[in-house]
């Protein structure tokens, strides 16, 4: 190898470098921004959710909290299955998923422990009640984010973008693609092995890759939990007639 | 002693692949660096500027709305579920609903691949609490405002109230969802002909009494689906053509009553 292609090679190493660090860099900006606009939806949550008793709450808030890992270890099964070199793609093997919808469950029968369908002791009233809550707690979830083109993005276009994504995905799960990633995958083990300032490089993406999945999940699963336990606990005073008014008021 | 006497002899003797590898990660850190001063600068340029939403549907008469879509839809139901079960019934309120909504979106968007989702999610939450709006005020119409019915409605739950364990509200806003699904499967899980036929005269009285709460039920359901129906795609309208035919669905609404 001449002089000017090793040139040529460390350009080609630093750009690579600098346009990676951009993509962590726009991931950690991201997790931030997250945190910030789940800590603005939570915080009417979290006022509510104050005036139900301690012990439900501890209960709840420990349901709430496996919900979390049972997700963060699924989103660990996919990281890993994503960088697969030798053996097969693992699934997370459990009796009963401890997924939102099982965590909904569980919070309503903390409050209705003898019902067989705690899910259906709500009133008719308290149904017509969670309908509202749930119009103005997802307004206040378009305000959070500070951004007014969310409040007004066609659902086709999410649609569409959702449509790419599933297309990529069943594109990487073709045997043959399967193959080249294998062998991406162990060219990049290779070279963490290697060079210390890869491995540091995949650690930290990795690192802010983990952090931004993990307050994604243990924020919705909090709002969702803890929301579940107000409905339920019959503490759903949220529409209050100004805000009703201004909601009504912004829709026309 | 100057400083370069002693750093030259070292810089010169480290190896090129530190140097390297210190420069790989100076521009790692300054890409990190980078992108997230980039992503915040972008949200706080978003967050400045007022999105209006823009009207891309195409412009359609209410007329052709109300007698192609929303009246075929009750016909189709009438024929269809017209004497169907409970269940039935809510299964073709369903299929109506969904009837409606594919048919107003693609009236209002020929073009699109996806017309049902060429709405906001604003917009479907309003869809949602208005179609409620819509259920709470049937229900007070027939429930509060109606004394035959009101005092029947009464008369009913003190029946039930003696000779069950678990009593029921005589406001009907404070039954229980539970409670709700198992009277309705009290009422329609019933064979009630087949039990009617093996007994006497007396005994056929008292089943047709019995059968009575069934047969309202049924009837009420029937003509309340039919009304909610369009009420629905009045709502769908609404929302997928804007705010121009709101006020005449609300004026349709009314002459209805």
């Amino acid at each position: 190898m001449t002089f000017q292609e090793m040139i040529w090679l460390h350009y080609l190493l630093y750009t690579l470098s600098f346009i990676v660090g951009i993509g962590v860099g726009l991931t950690a900006a991201l997790s931030s921004l997250a945190r910030k606009v789940m800590g603005k939806i939570s915080a009417r949550t979290n006022e509510d959710y104050e005036k139900i008793e301690e012990e439900k709450r501890l209960v709840i808030d420990e349901k709430i909290e496996e919900t979390s890992k049972y997700y963060l270890k699924l989103q660990e099964i996919r990281r890993k299955n994503s960088r697969i070199v030798f053996r097969k793609k693992r699934t997370l093997k459990l009796e009963e998923p401890n997924d939102i919808k099982h965590l909904i469950k569980e919070v309503a029968a903390v409050f209705y422990p003898d019902s067989p369908e705690p899910l259906l002791e709500l009133s008719v009233n308290d149904v017509f009640e969670l309908v509202k809550r749930v119009t103005v707690r997802l307004d206040d979830t378009f305000a959070a984010t500070n951004l007014s083109f969310v409040r007004y993005l066609k659902l086709s276009a999410v649609y569409m973008t959702m449509g790419v994504f599933n297309k990529i995905n069943s594109i990487k799960n073709r045997g043959i693609m399967q193959f080249v990633l294998r062998i991406v995958n162990f060219s990049v083990l290779v070279t963490n092995i290697v060079s210390p300032v890869s491995l540091f490089k995949a650690g930290t993406r990795r690192k802010v890759n983990k952090d931004f999945s993990s307050v994604l999940i243990e924020s919705l699963c909090k709002i969702i939990g803890r929301e579940t336990a107000c409905v339920y606990s019959k503490n759903m005073q949220i529409a209050e007639p100004e805000e009703l008014l201004a909601l009504t008021g912004k829709a026309e | 002693m100057d400083i370069n006497e002693v750093v030259e002899p070292i810089a010169n003797q480290a190896p090129q692949l530190l140097i390297n590898y210190l420069i790989i990660i100076g521009l790692f850190l300054l890409g990190i660096a980078f992108g997230y001063f980039l992503l915040r600068t972008i949200y706080a340029a978003a967050t400045k500027k007022k999105y209006k939403a823009k009207k891309t549907a195409r412009e359609v008469e209410k007329a052709e709305i109300y007698d192609d879509i929303i009246i075929p839809s009750v016909t189709a139901y009438d024929a269809e579920y017209g004497n169907a079960s409970t269940s039935e019934k809510l299964e073709g309120f369903k299929k109506a609903f969904l009837n409606m909504l594919t048919n107003i979106s693609k009236a209002y968007y020929p073009d699109s691949d996806y017309p049902i989702f060429e709405v906001s999610a604003d917009a479907i939450i309003k869809l949602a609490d208005n179609i409620a709006d819509r259920i709470n005020r049937q229900l007070k119409r027939f429930l509060d405002d109606n004394f035959l019915v009101k005092n029947a409605f009464k008369a009913g739950v003190y029946v039930h109230n003696k000779s069950k364990k678990d009593t029921i509200s005589y406001d009907w806003r404070e039954i229980k969802i539970s409670t709700i699904k198992s009277l309705i499967e009290n009422l329609t899980a019933k064979p009630v002909v087949e039990e009617q036929e093996k007994k006497s005269f007396f005994g056929k009285v008292g089943a047709s009494v019995k059968a009575l709460p069934n047969k309202i039920f049924a009837s009420f359901l029937n003509s309340k689906l039919r009304e909610l129906i369009v009420e629905t795609g009045m709502e769908i309208d609404k929302i997928y053509g804007g705010s121009k035919h709101a006020e005449i669905a609300d004026v349709q609404t009314e002459e209805g009553k």
